[in-house]
């Protein structure tokens, strides 16, 4: 696809250092591009998506050295429209902020200071899209949460405040509390994301199945 | 104007406790035919022949290795209506530990195991589940998808595709007949009407559930599986509760339920974490499962019956 050619290009153009250092996550995170991957699986959550959409997250996320978003909207209706020009689903972000659409080009020699913000609906796996990032941002959803902290990435959770019975939230706070990933809801999207901070954050061991076989096998006899 | 208190239409959760008051009454009224008809213990050594009988072809409808074998002194299976009177018996057990209701069942012997499907995150922690089961032992599987789910299907048919695979090495043994392979590999799939759609009127609601039911009943006497195994969904239930009632039934009318005694699985998923989903809690407290497992240990002070086995991802 087109977009994700450029990206690719962008990416390998861009030959600076990012502020910052490193990737600061754990293996498998892109060279010196630290992307941030927002995902909402494959619920709807534009609570979340109008919360991204917004300068002074980018902002901070360019503070806080990260050199790429991307938005995985799932079956949300709302499109970014404030850090993206309307109707496009990319943009690359120069200097002092302005929008500019397209790939990285012509006058290109800071590429320091480029910040890439791209949005799409559905991925057959997101595996890839998280193993390149080093921060994601996802839903509250069992099968996003797990799969990141597989990917051992660092996570933030945010919790959809209009489910009907939210009982994932208690999903965020058990594991938060075991300190795999931090969570906040979309209003403490902003605050949330300046302190976030990886390094307090330990590895989650994923279970296996085999126990529970085990169990099912002894029940049976 | 605001809108009338009593034509309001009643929640999900209303619709649902009615249903569970059914089949709490269902569960009491068979339990208490059940003990009313149970033969008194002194007869527990003395064989039924014609019990015996209808047993032995249900036995032959299953894999090679039989318990019927020509040795006549060879004690009958729980299953039969001979040991009527220990499996009432374990069903009342007021401890934690599910009795297990398949003495009769060698280690090797094949179980048929119905899988009942649902959307998303719970096919994808079923097919995790199944992945770590002996597939030559939990055969043939007997799938059950919702009419609405068409993505499941496409898993199904991956899965065993990759059971396929994983036994080729063991059909290709000079010791495993033909039959004993295709008795691994076989698989069903059977599609069964949702019991309620979303924002669905309350008194269509009822006759919905109703045929839901009765078409998970049927499924679950025709398939007559040795285990059921559910994860979530609310198609499950039907199901579970006529697996339930075929166990509790066939005592009393052993050649009916051909001695099937089928034994009913719940696995909570990993996202319920302080209190068991809807489907859990009915399976849990009508006791219609006969173990309900969970993911997360605190569940285990909440429902002291749950077992804790480690979570699958």
């Amino acid at each position: 696809m087109p977009d994700a050619e450029e990206a690719e290009g962008s990416r390998a153009r861009r030959g600076a250092v990012v502020p910052g250092g490193g990737d600061g996550g754990e293996s498998g995170a892109a060279r010196d591009s630290r992307n941030v991957f927002v995902t909402v699986g494959t619920t709807s959550f534009d609570a979340l998506i109008e919360a991204m959409d917004c300068a002074s997250v980018v902002a901070t996320l360019r503070a806080k050295g990260y050199t790429s978003l991307t938005l995985q909207i799932g079956r949300g209706l709302y499109l970014p429209r404030n850090i993206v020009p309307p109707g496009a689903s990319r943009a690359v972000l120069r200097g002092g902020g302005s929008v500019g659409e397209g790939a990285a080009d012509e006058d290109n020699d800071e590429g320091r200071d480029e910040f890439v913000v791209e949005y799409f609906d559905f991925k057959p796996s997101l595996e890839q899209s998280m193993r390149w990032a080093a921060l994601v941002v996802s839903h509250a959803g069992a099968g996003s949460v797990f799969e990141a902290l597989g990917l051992r990435r660092p996570l933030l959770v945010v919790v959809n405040e209009t489910l009907m019975g939210n009982h994932q939230v208690e999903l965020a706070e058990e594991l938060a509390g075991r300190g795999h990933l931090q969570w906040c809801t979309p209003a403490d999207l902003k605050h949330a994301l300046v302190a976030f901070e990886p390094k307090g954050l330990t590895t989650y061991t994923p279970g296996n199945p085999v126990k529970l076989a085990a169990a099912f096998d002894t029940l049976l006899g | 104007p605001s809108p009338h208190p009593v034509l309001q239409p009643p929640n999900h959760h209303i619709y649902l406790l009615l249903l569970a008051l059914a089949l709490l009454g269902a569960n009491v009224a068979l339990r208490a035919v059940t003990v009313a008809l149970t033969p008194p213990p002194r007869r527990r050594h003395r064989r039924l022949p014609q019990v015996a009988d209808g047993a032995r072809e249900a036995e032959g409808r299953r894999s090679a290795a039989s318990h019927w074998s020509a040795d006549a002194s060879s004690a009958p299976p729980i299953q039969s209506a001979a040991n009527t009177s220990s499996a009432p018996a374990s069903y009342w057990s007021a401890d934690g530990s599910s009795a297990s209701p398949s003495q009769s069942d060698a280690s090797h012997h094949q179980l048929k195991t119905m899988i009942v499907l649902g959307s998303g995150g719970h096919t994808a922690e079923m097919f995790a589940i199944l992945h770590a089961l002996d597939a030559r032992r939990y055969a043939p599987r007997a799938y059950v998808l919702a009419a609405t789910d068409t993505t499941s299907r496409v898993k199904v048919a991956r899965f065993e595709e990759r059971v396929d695979k994983d036994l080729a090495a063991a059909c290709k043994d000079a010791v495993t007949s033909d039959a004993e392979c295709a008795s691994w590999r076989a698989h069903t799939i059977t599609v069964i009407p949702r019991s309620r759609e979303v924002g669905q009127n309350y008194l269509y609601s009822v006759f919905t559930t109703l045929y839901a039911l009765a078409f998970g009943a049927a499924t679950a006497l025709a398939q007559r599986p040795d285990v059921v195994v559910c994860n979530g969904p609310g198609t499950c239930i039907p199901l579970c509760a006529a697996a339930f009632a075929l166990r509790m039934a066939s005592p009393v009318f052993p050649r009916w339920a051909g001695g099937a005694a089928p034994v009913v699985i719940y696995v909570e998923s990993i996202a319920r974490v302080a209190s068991l989903s809807l489907t859990g809690k009915l399976l849990y407290h009508l006791r219609i499962a006969d173990a309900v497992y969970v993911q997360w240990e605190g569940l285990r002070r909440k429902y002291p019956r749950a077992i804790y086995a480690g979570r699958i991802m």
